[in-house]
């Protein structure tokens, strides 16, 4: 069968062009024949081209114009060139009702989506749910995202991250005798999925503690100019117990 | 000594620590502690010379200066002086730290930085020759890089060394080179030094030890602090260079990230930084006594040790004879080392490796109560405090009797 991959392969490796290589990789070695089409690049030996990656409209016109829509297969990605990366809300709300319309030819449609911030202002509102709605099926990246999605109605939402709720099995039995280099090794192989899979996010909350864990980010004082101060306060015996008692109220209340 | 049997060692040994006595918080200066109170129970007499700082953080003069008795302990102690600006200090060791070009005199400006005790290099001056060993610890500060040079035949060098800038730096390769002998805690800590220092002939790992508490009360130290979720515990030093912020980071990112059923509780010296994402899991105790903390090892579900910078790491064996599992930073080749040996201990390289030991730990409470016993059965094969004075005894021994 014939596929039609829009999307941005690596480099640079994020998350979501590894994941999509990783489709493109998976459909070439079942046979399929595929063609990749990457989002906001324009044609530079056409002026048109790249004036319509400019204002957004070079998917969208590929997708409305291509040949044998019936009979390819067409997987989106969705990034945030797709619409524009610094689109406003109403500029967003106009392309995504042609992109939903310019996917109606499409018989099969994979619709990707690797983060929140892949669409701008988030994946919510009418117009998003438009382009939900044309997709057969939307493969998300975490369970946030399946949640999001399955709201605006979408028929089938596959998540690599609700499959991985199964490696719970790979965990050995709790044993009086465990072996500990068997327990390592698991614990090394779910860090390293989870190490994979966090990499799509790198703005959340967590992924910020983790980068401040290894070290990566600069040791700053949570207690701002303030520092010098509760330092000199607390590292003072006479002082340090009457402290912790206060914080330790102010914590229960 | 030959003919000598261990536990009748007699002799008269010095020990020379920066700080020593009740409050204060310190791995080395308990190690010496103990040494100092083994010996002194097998007939050796014993003398003491320290500051009066209790606070490592100012290095205050805490306490009176004078010479009082510890039970069969004799202690002196020194007033320490400080410079008035810590300027200079702080940006050598910004220059260390970034392996900078050092000028001449720049390690020992470095080393004088922190304080220094003339009272006492003069004290050691005059009485040092009298005693038939003077052990030194820690490696990096000015008592023992000073100390150690005034009477370097009977110097014996307890290094406690961290895989850190500081130790390699030429003072205190010299110093190590340079004494009669050196005692390490551990393996990993032994390796280090051969790394760093052309070491002396005599040299040996002796190990550490924890004294088991009469009893348990974790029932009671969860009500006393008021404790009602499963915890994990941090105790100990809660500073960068002690791994804190990295712990705090990681679990904080491992609880975001999984529905870990754990607290973190910590207790110790320093101000402890506590991400704001996290602030309702985290649970700072302070400054708990000898006496309250092994009922905190014994109320957790799981001890973390964060530190690279160890070298005994003297909780995780509080917490195994506690029958608590341990999970530990791969960063320290020493806490490593005694997690592959017992079995008995999980290690994490970053918050993915910790998350998982966590998730794994409340899973499966019965292999991480396995997992403890190991641990609890390597620390009375290895680190009780007769066989590692047996040690000691028996490396101090020929050194009896040569004294002037």
């Amino acid at each position: 069968m014939k596929y039609l991959v829009v999307g941005t392969l690596p480099p640079p490796a994020l998350g979501r062009s590894a994941a999509l290589l990783a489709e493109v990789t998976r459909l070439e070695a079942e046979g399929h024949e595929v063609t990749v089409r990457p989002i906001g690049v324009g044609d530079p030996a056409s002026r048109l081209s790249g004036l319509l990656a400019r204002l957004g409209l070079d998917t969208l016109v590929m997708l409305a114009t291509a040949h044998d829509r019936a009979e390819t297969g067409l997987v989106l990605q969705i990034e945030p060139a797709l619409v524009g990366a610094g689109a406003g809300r109403a500029r967003r709300a106009v392309l995504l009702c042609l992109l939903a319309a310019a996917l109606s030819g499409w018989e099969n449609i994979e619709v990707r989506v690797d983060s929140f911030a892949d669409l701008p202002n988030g994946l919510g509102g009418r117009a998003a749910a438009l382009v939900w709605k044309r997709a057969d099926r939307v493969v998300v990246s975490s369970l946030e995202l399946a949640e999001a999605v399955a709201v605006a109605g979408v028929a089938e939402v596959s998540s690599p991250a609700a499959a991985s709720s199964a490696l719970l099995e790979d965990w050995p039995p709790d044993s009086d005798d465990p072996d500990l280099q068997q327990v390592l090794a698991v614990v090394r192989q779910r860090a390293a999925r989870e190490r994979e899979r966090s990499g799509r996010h790198p703005d959340d909350a967590a992924a910020q503690l983790s980068a401040d864990a290894s070290g990566t980010a600069a040791a700053r004082s949570p207690y701002g100019p303030l520092e010098p101060l509760i330092r000199f306060a607390y590292e003072r015996p006479a002082l340090r117990d009457p402290i912790r008692k206060v914080r330790h109220a102010i914590r229960r209340r | 000594m030959p003919g000598r049997k261990t536990g009748e060692i007699g002799g008269r040994f010095c020990f020379v620590t920066p700080r020593f006595g009740d409050g204060v918080v310190g791995g080395s200066e308990l190690v010496m502690a103990q040494i100092a109170k083994g010996l002194a129970s097998r007939g050796a007499t014993i003398e003491v010379a320290t500051t009066c700082a209790v606070d490592h953080y100012t290095w205050a003069n805490d306490l009176p200066e004078g010479t009082t008795a510890d039970g069969a302990l004799t202690v002196h102690r020194f007033a320490t002086e400080r410079p008035r600006s810590s300027g200079r200090f702080q940006a050598l060791q910004k220059k260390i730290h970034d392996d900078d070009d050092l000028q001449p005199g720049d390690e020992r400006a470095w080393v004088e930085g922190r304080f220094r005790v003339p009272g006492l290099y003069r004290w050691l001056s005059s009485h040092g020759a009298g005693f038939d060993a003077i052990l030194f610890s820690p490696y990096l500060f000015w008592t023992t890089i000073f100390g150690a040079a005034l009477h370097p035949e009977r110097s014996v060098i307890v290094p406690c060394l961290h895989n850190e800038p500081e130790a390699e730096l030429q003072v205190v390769s010299s110093m190590l080179a340079g004494s009669a002998g050196v005692l390490f805690l551990s393996e990993p800590e032994h390796q280090l030094g051969h790394r760093i220092a052309n070491l002396p002939a005599r040299h040996e790992v002796v190990g550490a030890a924890v004294e088991p508490p009469e009893s348990y009360d974790p029932d009671g130290f969860r009500k006393r602090h008021d404790l009602q979720r499963p915890f994990v515990l941090y105790a100990g030093r809660r500073e960068d260079g002690k791994g804190w912020r990295a712990l705090v980071n990681a679990f904080g990112a491992a609880v975001l990230r999984h529905d870990i059923p754990f607290d973190l509780v910590t207790a110790g010296v320093g101000v402890p930084y506590i991400p704001a994402a996290v602030s309702d899991r985290v649970i700072d105790l302070g400054y708990l006594s000898e006496h309250e903390l092994p009922h905190a090892f014994a109320a957790a579900d799981a001890y973390l040790q964060p530190s690279p910078n160890e070298s005994f790491s003297r909780t995780i064996m509080e917490a195994w004879l506690a029958g608590t599992p341990v999970v530990a930073t791969s960063a320290s080749e020493v806490v490593t080392w005694h997690c592959e040996r017992s079995q008995g201990g999980l290690t994490y390289g970053d918050s993915f490796d910790l998350a998982q030991c966590l998730l794994y730990l409340a899973r499966s409470p019965r292999a991480g109560r396995a997992l403890a016993q190991r641990g609890h059965d390597y620390v009375l094969a290895n680190y009780r405090w007769p066989l590692v004075i047996d040690r000691v005894e028996a490396f101090l021994a020929p050194m009896i009797g040569v004294r002037a």
